[in-house]
């Protein structure tokens, strides 16, 4: 069975939110609702730091259809290989898994991540499955978030107003924490998922 | 205004960390502070004198007292210490509305502005002090956040100041009762929060009567692992960006074929950077046969 860190992730953050049922956690954990549009402008900042190089300065952008305006100064440390993709098996409960996933960025020891978020909340990362799964997947010593806090304004731009660099270290336990995880999300996944498309 | 994109610097050696501790009341965050090597503790929080392990204390009345500390003034000292970051960010909260009133919101809390300005300026505080060379310790009380049957103990510090804490600490750790022992661990779990670089298991805070040196001997060991850690990163920095360099070159399926011969005993990241660039270039992995083909 292949599962997404990104299924995982998202699974257990709509876990945590009280007021969602489970019909809900199902829709939004499979990502049967249409994009947002702030799906649509993570995608395209994404894509803009992908290919950006060494020595590129932005202040007004575009990339994939949605155009960025940086109301900052400041200065992001990329590393070169963009786009990695890892898959790591594991045996959970008995069942075969593999964890699949793609980091933004890595630089043999580091991963990076970057979010385009309307607020910056250290706590919501701090408890997240993907940094430990990614860590864990890629044998890497540090995770770091790169947060762009912004809003898309009337006018459709984007305008960035803050980065923060958030960085999670591995630890000891972090293997045990991420196949718990990974355990809660199959057991889900066979109760409300699995069972109701038989 | 604009986004700066540079190279990456490599990994550098560690001289001083930022260390956050955090606990609920009573379980002995100043008197851990005080087995830090030789500290200076600034007390906000007026609680220093319940130690019994007590060293050089500044017992601060205001921001003022604090908020053009200088290199000499700690020169004496390896170590300072903040105690507590909350009760810092109140006499912080308080001198800012004197300043400014526009960062005076409702019932005299702090307004937007004034929670934006309170972040940026114990930030720039917190890198001021960190540009001394010393050992920081930031004490914290612990907050309790419920939801459902879990409870997770988190640092109780108002607003964003909280984010620019987690930034700055390379390390943190929380004290708590288990057994009727105390313990500090750095582990990142579902009950807490935590930063562990050192990968330390949990550990029994001892008396410090017989180890006075607690903290600073845990702090040294911290950056020793670290340091120990730098080659390592060196290494696996240059070796993901030579075999980078060298599948960049590559361009056909024979190509790649010779590569997966010569990268055969790299680590499982140079194999999946192969794969990336293979892809990215047209050419398709046959895992059948086991070998690149060109794309039909």
């Amino acid at each position: 069975m292949r599962v997404s860190v990104t299924d995982v992730d998202g699974f257990e953050y709509f876990l945590n939110a009280e007021t969602l049922s489970v019909e809900d956690i199902v829709r939004r954990t499979l990502r049967l609702d249409p994009p947002t549009y702030q799906m649509a402008g993570g995608k395209a900042f994404h894509a803009l730091l992908e290919h950006a190089q060494d020595g590129d300065v932005f202040d007004e952008v575009g990339s994939e259809g949605e155009e960025f305006e940086f109301a900052l100064n400041a200065t992001i440390a990329l590393p070169p290989v963009r786009e990695l993709k890892a898959e790591y098996p594991m045996c959970v409960d008995g069942v075969d898994i593999t964890l699949v996933g793609k980091v933004d960025a890595f630089n043999g020891w580091r991963v990076d991540d970057h979010k385009l978020a309307s607020k910056c909340d250290v706590e919501r990362y701090q408890g997240s499955f993907q940094w430990r799964a990614y860590l864990l997947m890629f044998g890497a010593e540090v995770f770091r978030y790169n947060v762009f806090t912004g809003s898309k304004l009337q006018s459709g731009i984007w305008r960035i107003r803050y980065f923060d660099a958030f960085e999670f270290t591995a630890y000891p336990r972090l293997q045990d924490n991420v196949y718990r995880s990974v355990a809660r999300y199959l057991e889900f996944y066979q109760t409300h998922i699995e069972s109701a498309a038989a | 205004m604009a986004l700066k994109v540079t190279k990456e610097a490599d990994p550098i050696e560690v001289t001083r960390m930022t260390v956050t501790l955090y606990a609920a009341p009573g379980l002995g965050k100043t008197s851990t502070a005080f087995t830090a090597d030789n500290p200076l503790l600034l007390d906000f929080d007026h609680g220093a004198y319940r130690s019994a392990f007590r060293k050089d204390t500044v017992q601060v009345e205001r921001w003022a007292d604090v908020a053009d500390i200088s290199a000499d003034d700690v020169s004496a000292y390896n170590t300072i210490v903040v105690d507590t970051v909350g009760r810092a960010l109140d006499a912080l909260t308080t001198h800012l509305i004197a300043e400014n009133p526009k960062f005076k919101g409702y019932g005299g809390a702090l307004s937007l502005q004034g929670y934006g300005a309170l972040k940026s300026t114990f930030g720039t505080w917190l890198k001021q002090l960190s540009g001394f060379g010393k050992d920081i310790v930031l004490l914290a009380h612990m907050d309790e956040q419920r939801n459902g049957d879990d409870v997770t103990e988190r640092l109780d510090i108002q607003g964003a100041t909280k984010n620019e804490v987690h930034k700055q600490s390379d390390a943190m750790g929380r004290i708590f009762v288990e057994n009727r022992q105390r313990v500090l661990t750095f582990d990142p779990d579902a009950g807490g929060f935590g930063k562990n670089p050192a990968g330390l298991d949990p550990i029994h805070v001892p008396h410090f009567a017989s180890s006075p040196m607690f903290l600073a001997d845990l702090i040294k060991q911290m950056k020793d692992t670290l340091n120990s850690k730098t080659e390592g990163q060196r290494k696996a920095m240059q070796e993901l960006a030579d075999w980078s360099a060298k599948f960049d070159d590559a361009e056909s399926a024979e190509d790649f074929n010779a590569l997966r011969g010569e990268c055969s005993d790299c680590g499982d990241n140079v194999k999946r950077l192969l794969m990336a660039k293979a892809k990215a270039k047209g050419v398709a992995f046959d895992r059948d046969a086991g070998e690149f083909k060109a794309a039909a």
